[in-house]
């Protein structure tokens, strides 16, 4: 006892009377955590929003039937006779405009006389029900913040319509979503869907466990489905799960880059307090208490970090569910993100995160402490490290991991979840960390004597003071490494990203004006609009062809997909499709034409190992159809499965003449402006929107970046914590190397002079980092961009280096490194000399 | 999976109705049993001896059912307003029942019902009592674009089982606009339903026990919690209650009158589902048809109605309508009908109905007269009602019609000085709730 | 006078308590002297030292160096006057150890901004006779070398005063005469004028005059006091 106590006054408590190192390990456990709970947390919630929408809407649903352009609405009649025990609920799902509030909400019809579930959850009362359905009314979800009693006008499709809200209707358990609920005669009629049902839920009794799809099969049409409930949910979360497990990895970049934060600040108590712990082992401290001692040092860093990332976490949260539901919204599902909810899951995650990061790296510098000799005690105390770069055989160690990690890269995916890919940057950090002595080393030594010339003896102290503490000094570069890899992997992927898309988008919107109804976002299947107005459009003036589009949500085996409706011939002349397997283009097009053909995304493909010449069978209106595949096609529409036939040919088994959109090529040498005006009148009172193709083009890249924005802000916060480190380490040094700074300063060093040098330090790290980064970064990228995304979303991305991005970002990087240093090096120029060396 | 649960507020005060919608007139009920209604009348007295001699009917059902429906379903179709006939669904005197149209929809009048109640047992003699109601409501409706979803007619049902064994009643509610085929009254396909509630019709050929005007009738009900497959075969044709084919439901009353049929014995045998098990039962059943648009229901709150199947063949129908005091007054009336079919009115106050033990509802706190001591001097005949087991009220929670009790009963007693017993149906309204509607003007009891 | 002491007292602040170093110390030192300060560790001579030697201010009565007053100069200004005057010699750690022997040598010249120091240090290592380990790192060195290349170093910039602090004092005996020889050999062929602070009434004896320095206060000159 008495001995720890010994421990506790000689190692513990100077370390945290360092109130300023202290601080900024903290500060870094505690953003590592805090990043983690927010990615976590806004992720959940931007999850959240579709499923609470839906699943409160779905009850206790069993099954759910659905059928490509809808259920005939007949079929509802039979299943309800059915002689079984089951209960139906019938769905119009779809999307409004809020013109007041500029804000596109979903839209749900349901049976509010008939729907014995909506009773079971609350529902409506009955007595009176009715007569609230003479009227055209709606519920309102109580997020929307829409009182009851006006009249709120919405746009559904190229319908408008004043409808009064009755209500709000509102889950006890919050998460309400933002939707507006209406009788499912008003739903048909606004989005117009008369006499067909989007979805019909299917309620077993309770507790029942028998299969029902076969009963309920025998009164389907073939073309309809059965679907466990909630499959639809399901198929978002499986495909959001890609996109959040990248996410989560990226967000676990900042506390691996606080772990060796963590490192360095234990290490550096070790060095320095090497007498100490050798007088502690002399009156009899044991190697394991010793060992402990540091371990606890590190467990406390780790809960107090974690706790304080938990409350900082929940605040970040906010900011990340936008920037999460604006990438979820734009790349997949429209969704209205939920509420923030602080679960034990997510705590117990960041917690053990942080604590577990942090006993990992102390585990190193406890065990050097274990191993001071209790003669040490005698010694004269070591200035620095033990530089364990036994540098050969590190060399090998980190040749073995970049093998190793290029073995990743060549494992299959795990259920769609690129593990391999994600170890191998991992490994590749890893590998980063061990050669990081070496090449530190001999990066100092060049930059020692190609800096001396311009900048006097300063730099060489400099650079060999940063030599001499190798130790520490390549662990802190390592750690800005990965930071920076951070920075230019998902620089150069997400460049190359926006350079093909634009590029993809240049070549693929060929009309000068694009025609949908107003509200329809980058979503998708959803709102539809009259087909005359594509013969309007056609007819305006200046106009040379119109082509009409539709799309459907479809099922291919066990994923959602999307059929387009378009017009080949034109599709053929405008659509600048490029493909990349299947016979000449313009064999591909005739296929088309000829009706019994579709060509298929190269998302499609991959997923489904579906090639040019196969064929696919999909449910189709009354029936299976089977189609041949002509043609696979590069698309980067968004993270969906597309397939596209012919408008005329497939109109056969989905008779729904509506169109999702139209594109509108003017002819030569008509005016532009004209043409818009043209356009717009003729469109005008249809509840449709005439946008310019360069419109459309830049908020397609706008919505791009948004979908990028969280990636930004995880790099910036990763970044961030590594500066912290980098002024962490300054300050090690400074304090470390405060006698030699007195020394300079006695032998007539200027206090501009001692600034500068830990300036120049401050800089040579920051490159140093920057450049074993670039390499970090330029070999992750190549993991994300031909591993990770080819096996998590199945993109194939041309790789374009973002060279201004990456020279701002490592320039950036240099610049912040040595303003982490303004504070050092103030201190190591305000150390009084005098006063240093008496101290000694 | 934890199970949402929505609240929902609903806006106070009365909901705005589209244009063209009819707003209530004096001749009907008012709409919904929510918000603001049209101020009660003084309260007066019940028109004590009035034309005590008017025409038997159970009116206090009819008039009663009216009500609430109307109350539940909305207002009724105004006469002249879009897809009706002015002056379309009124009773007439005469009426030319022919069936087997007229066992189906009568869609020009206000409402429309079809009930089924009886006594079944097993082959050990486990009893279980029934009820299987259709109800149909028609709606003034205003929609530009016709929809299969649009309200123009409102269906709803009920049905109960009695077991009288575990003294368990299991209740069940639905409601349904026509909407694509989820329920109506089809006369072509001899159907009548409500989801997969439903009575068919087999064609007169084929049912033995009549041809066509002893039609066999398949009932059909599956929930979760129990099913009923029935086939009833008539024991006697139908009976139309009341004079010249019109049934008045309050003594001195001429408007308040409903077409009205029944088959007062039908022969059941089927299978019913409780509790996971299923058992082949048999016994007797009672059907009632009645159609008619609305009128104003004056100073009651409620009724009393039995039917009742004798051992010796003979089936009688009773009820009487309930002042705010308890008191039915004359109006008392019902049909006797004898082994060989034929049917005799009981007259205006011919029958006399006294409450006997009462049962507190814990659900609702309302005390119903479970037990009855009935007579009707002009047949000579007294009897002793009491219900198979106390609980049969039927209470929907956030159901469309205020709480009632409806249950199966055994009854003894002395017809022509010869004992005789029986069994059937006992149904008891405006107890739990004062039937406050448009046209009721009663100070009955309150709540609870 | 290359340095003249006037009424100097030195305070310093430990916790809430003014700890006296100093209490009213004149002394002056003549161009060429070598004047030793003798006294126990704790007496005040390092801090005399860092006052001499402009690293330090007294907190009142003042310094002359070169007839200029310390107190008066700003630290730019202070830091020039070490450049150009003044040479330290301290009793150990006192080399860089990222720096080897020459480069320690050359460091002064370099703080000051003189091109092409290389000739005039290793000028210098010959000097104090080590010239063959210009190219050695401190580690690489034996104690007395490494006061040799001290005192090489403290010497390159020809500064009118050399300070040393017990610059024997981690040596053995042998090398200790050996370094009190070099003093004297450099004071005689540079004209630079010593102060010396040492416990060992040995390496005091070499010195042109001894004062005894005693809980911050001069004794007689000449006379030990209580040693």
């Amino acid at each position: 006892m008495a001995r720890a106590v010994l421990l506790f006054r000689l190692i513990v408590r100077p370390m945290l009377r360092d109130r300023a190192r202290a601080a900024l390990t903290l500060a870094a456990v505690a953003l590592g955590v805090a990043v983690i709970v927010a990615v976590d947390l806004a992720g959940e919630a931007s999850m959240g929003s579709f499923r609470s929408s839906l699943e409160s809407l779905q009850g206790s649903a069993s099954y759910e039937i659905t059928q490509v352009g809808g259920i005939a609405e007949a079929v509802y009649g039979d299943l309800v006779r059915l002689e079984e025990p089951l209960a139906f609920s019938p769905r119009i799902e779809g999307f409004a405009l809020l013109p007041g509030a500029g804000e596109e909400v979903a839209l749900f019809g349901v049976d509010l006389i008939g729907d014995p579930t909506l009773r079971e959850m609350g529902g409506p009362p009955r007595r009176g029900a009715s007569e609230l359905l003479d009227a055209p009314s709606v519920w309102v979800t109580a997020s929307l913040g829409i009182s009851p009693g006006g009249a709120l006008p919405v746009v559904a499709g190229d319908r408008r319509m004043d409808l009064e809200v009755q209500g709000i209707i509102e889950p006890s358990g919050g998460r309400a979503g933002r939707f507006l609920l209406v009788d499912i005669a008003l739903a048909q009629r606004l989005l117009a869907r008369t006499g067909r049902l989007d979805r019909i839920y299917v309620h077993a009794p309770p507790g029942d466990g028998r299969d029902w799809s076969a009963r309920l099969a025998s009164v389907l049409p073939p073309a309809a489905t059965i679907l466990p409930a909630g499959t639809r949910t399901e198929d978002n979360r499986r495909m959001l799960r890609a996109f959040r497990w990248n996410l989560r990895m990226m967000s676990y970049t900042t506390i691996l880059v606080g772990a060796f934060l963590i490192y360095n600040t234990i290490a550096a108590y070790v060095v320095r307090r090497r007498q100490q712990i050798g007088i502690v082992r002399a009156v009899g401290a044991s190697r394991a208490m010793v060992r402990a001692a540091f371990l606890i040092e590190g467990a406390v860093f780790g809960a107090v970090g974690a706790v304080a990332g938990l409350v900082l976490g929940r605040v970040l949260a906010v900011g990340a569910v936008t920037a999460v539901g604006g990438t979820v919204s734009s790349l997949y599902v429209s969704s209205t993100p939920g509420e923030i909810a602080l679960g034990p899951g997510t705590v117990a995650t960041g917690v053990l995160t942080g604590i577990g990061m942090s006993l990992l790296s102390a585990w190193w510098p406890a065990r050097e402490a274990a191993g001071v000799a209790p003669t040490e005690a005698m010694a004269r105390a070591r200035l620095d490290y033990r530089v364990r770069a036994a540098s050969r055989r590190s060399a090998v160690a980190g040749l073995a991991l970049v093998v190793l990690a290029v073995g990743c890269c060549l494992v299959p995916p795990v259920d769609r979840i690129p593990v391999g890919g994600y170890l191998a940057p991992v490994l590749l950090a890893a590998a980063c960390a061990a050669v990081s002595p070496r090449l530190s080393a001999a990066a100092l030594g060049v930059a020692g004597r190609l800096l001396a010339p311009p900048l006097g003896i300063v730099a060489s102290i400099a650079a060999r003071g940063l030599a001499a503490s190798l130790g520490r000094t390549s662990v802190i570069v390592t750690a800005m490494a990965v930071a920076t890899g951070l920075v230019v992997s998902m620089g150069v992927t997400v460049g190359s990203f926006r350079e093909t898309v634009d590029d993809w988008l240049r070549s693929r919107l060929q009309a000068d004006f694009y025609v949908s109804p107003i509200g329809e976002g980058g979503r998708g299947a959803g709102s539809t609009m009259a087909e005359e107005v594509a013969a309007r459009l056609a007819a305006a003036p200046g106009v040379k062809d119109v082509g009409r589009f539709r799309t459907y949500p479809v099922r291919y085996g066990d994923t959602p997909a999307t059929l387009g409706l378009a017009d080949v011939a034109l599709y053929e002349r405008y659509s600048g499709i490029e493909f990349l397997e299947g016979p000449a283009p313009a064999e591909i097009w005739r296929e088309l034409e000829a009706g019994a053909s579709v060509i298929a995304s190269e998302l499609f493909s991959y997923r489904h190992d579906v090639h040019a010449g196969d064929t696919v069978r999909l449910a189709l209106g009354a029936g299976i159809v089977e189609l041949g595949v002509a043609g696979v096609f590069y698309d980067y529409s968004g993270e969906r499965d597309l397939l596209i036939g012919d408008r005329a040919a497939l109109l056969v088994h989905l008779p729904d003449p509506r169109l999702s959109s139209a594109g509108v090529y003017l002819a030569p040498g008509a005016d532009f402006e004209e043409s818009h005006a043209a356009l717009a009148r003729a469109a005008s009172g249809r509840g449709v929107e005439v946008t310019p193709t360069r419109t459309l083009r830049e908020q397609a890249i706008r919505i791009f970046d948004r979908t990028f924005a969280i990636t930004y802000a995880l790099e910036a916060i990763a970044m961030f914590v590594a500066i912290l480190g980098m002024a962490e380490a300054l300050l090690n040094l400074v304090f470390d190397r405060r006698r030699e700074l007195a020394l300079l300063r006695m032998h007539g060093a200027s206090t501009g002079q001692v600034r500068r040098l830990v300036l120049v330090q401050a800089g040579l790290l920051g490159l140093m980092a920057s450049l074993m980064g670039l390499g970090l970064g330029a070999a992750s990228s190549q993991v994300l961009l031909r591993v990770i995304h080819k096996q998590s979303f199945g993109w194939s991305l041309p790789l374009h280096w973002p060279w201004e991005f990456l020279a701002a970002a490592l320039g950036a990087i240099v610049v912040a490194s040595v303003a982490a240093g303004l504070y050092p090096a103030r201190i190591g120029a305000r150390l009084a000399p005098a006063a240093v060396l008496r101290a000694e | 999976m934890p199970r949402w649960r929505w609240r929902w507020r609903w806006r106070r005060g009365r909901p705005a109705r589209p244009p063209g919608a009819r707003t209530g007139s004096a001749s009907a009920p008012a709409p919904a049993g929510r918000g603001p209604r049209p101020a009660a009348k003084a309260r007066r007295p019940p028109p004590g001896g009035a034309s005590p001699r008017l025409a038997l009917a159970f009116a206090a059902a009819a008039a009663g059912w009216i009500c609430v429906l109307a109350a539940a379903l909305g207002p009724p179709l105004e006469a002249g307003a879009a897809g009706r006939e002015a002056g379309a669904g009124q009773v007439v005197p005469g009426y030319a029942f022919e069936f087997p149209r007229d066992h189906f929809a009568h869609p020009s009048f206000d409402s429309e019902w079809w009930y089924y109640t009886g006594n079944l047992s097993t082959a050990a003699g486990r009893h279980f009592g029934f009820e299987l109601t259709f109800f149909r409501r028609a709606r003034a409706i205003d929609a530009p674009e016709p929809s299969a979803w649009d309200l123009d007619q409102v269906w709803l049902a009920h049905f109960t089982i009695t077991d009288t064994l575990e003294e368990r009643f299991v209740v069940d509610e639905r409601v349904n606009r026509s909407g694509p085929g989820l329920a109506g009254a089809d006369a072509g396909k001899r159907r009548i339903w409500n989801g997969n509630w439903s009575i068919e019709w087999r064609p007169g050929a084929e049912g033995r026990a009549g041809g066509e005007g002893r039609p066999i009738q398949m009932l059909t009900a599956i929930t979760p919690d129990a099913a009923l497959r029935l086939t009833l075969k008539p024991r006697k044709p139908v009976v139309v209650h009341g004079r010249d084919g019109v049934s008045r439901k309050v003594a001195g009353d001429p408007r308040a009158v409903s077409h009205y049929f029944s088959f007062t014995r039908l022969e059941a045998a089927g299978t019913i589902a409780v509790a996971g098990e299923e058992l082949a039962v048999s016994g007797l059943a009672w059907m009632d048809h009645e159609f008619f648009s609305d009128y104003p229901m004056k100073d009651k709150v409620g009724w009393d109605w039995m039917s009742i199947q004798l051992e010796d063949g003979a089936d009688l129908m009773l009820f009487g309508l309930r002042d705010a005091a308890g008191r039915h007054g004359p109006d008392t009336t019902g049909t006797l009908v004898d082994a060989d079919g034929r049917a005799r009115p009981v007259g205006w106050g011919g029958a006399v109905l006294r409450p006997g033990r009462r049962w507190r509802s814990e659900a609702t706190g309302a005390e119903y007269p479970v037990a009855w001591r009935v007579m009707v001097p002009a047949f000579d005949l007294r009897l002793d009602v009491r219900p198979r087991i106390d609980g049969q009220e039927v209470f929907a929670e956030g159901g469309l019609l205020p709480p009632y009790w409806e249950g199966a009963i055994l009854v003894s007693g002395e017809r022509r000085g010869r004992r005789v017993a029986g069994v059937g149906y006992l149904e008891m309204t405006g107890y739990a709730e004062r039937l406050d509607i448009g046209g009721i003007e009663t100070g009955g009891r309150d709540p609870p | 006078m290359v340095l003249r002491l006037r009424n100097v007292e030195k305070h310093y602040a430990v916790a809430d308590q003014r700890i006296p170093a100093l209490k009213g110390v004149t002394l002056e030192l003549g161009r060429g002297e070598w004047l030793a300060l003798v006294g126990r560790s704790g007496c005040g001579k390092t801090t005399l030292l860092n006052l001499a030697g402009a690293a330090d201010l007294p907190t009142s009565g003042h310094v002359e160096i070169e007839g200029v007053r310390t107190t008066s100069l700003d630290d730019d200004a202070l830091t020039e006057l070490r450049r150009r005057r003044i040479g330290f010699v301290f009793q150990f750690l006192q080399l860089l150890p990222t720096l080897t022997a020459v480069e320690n040598v050359e460091l002064p010249l370099q703080l000051a901004g003189v091109r092409k120091p290389r000739a005039r240090a290793v000028e210098m290592l010959e000097m104090v006779g080590i010239a063959e380990l210009a190219d050695r790192h401190p580690h690489q060195l034996s104690g007395g070398e490494m006061q040799r290349v001290a005192i090489a170093r403290a010497l390159v910039h020809e500064p009118s005063l050399l300070l040393a602090d017990e610059p024997t004092g981690s040596l053995d005996d042998e090398a200790a005469e050996s370094v009190i020889d070099l003093l004297l050999d450099m004071k005689k062929r540079l004209g630079t004028s010593i102060l010396m602070a040492t416990h060992s009434p040995e390496a005091a004896a070499a010195s042109d005059r001894r004062l005894f320095l005693r809980d911050g206060k001069l004794a007689a000159e000449g006379s030990p006091g209580g040693t």
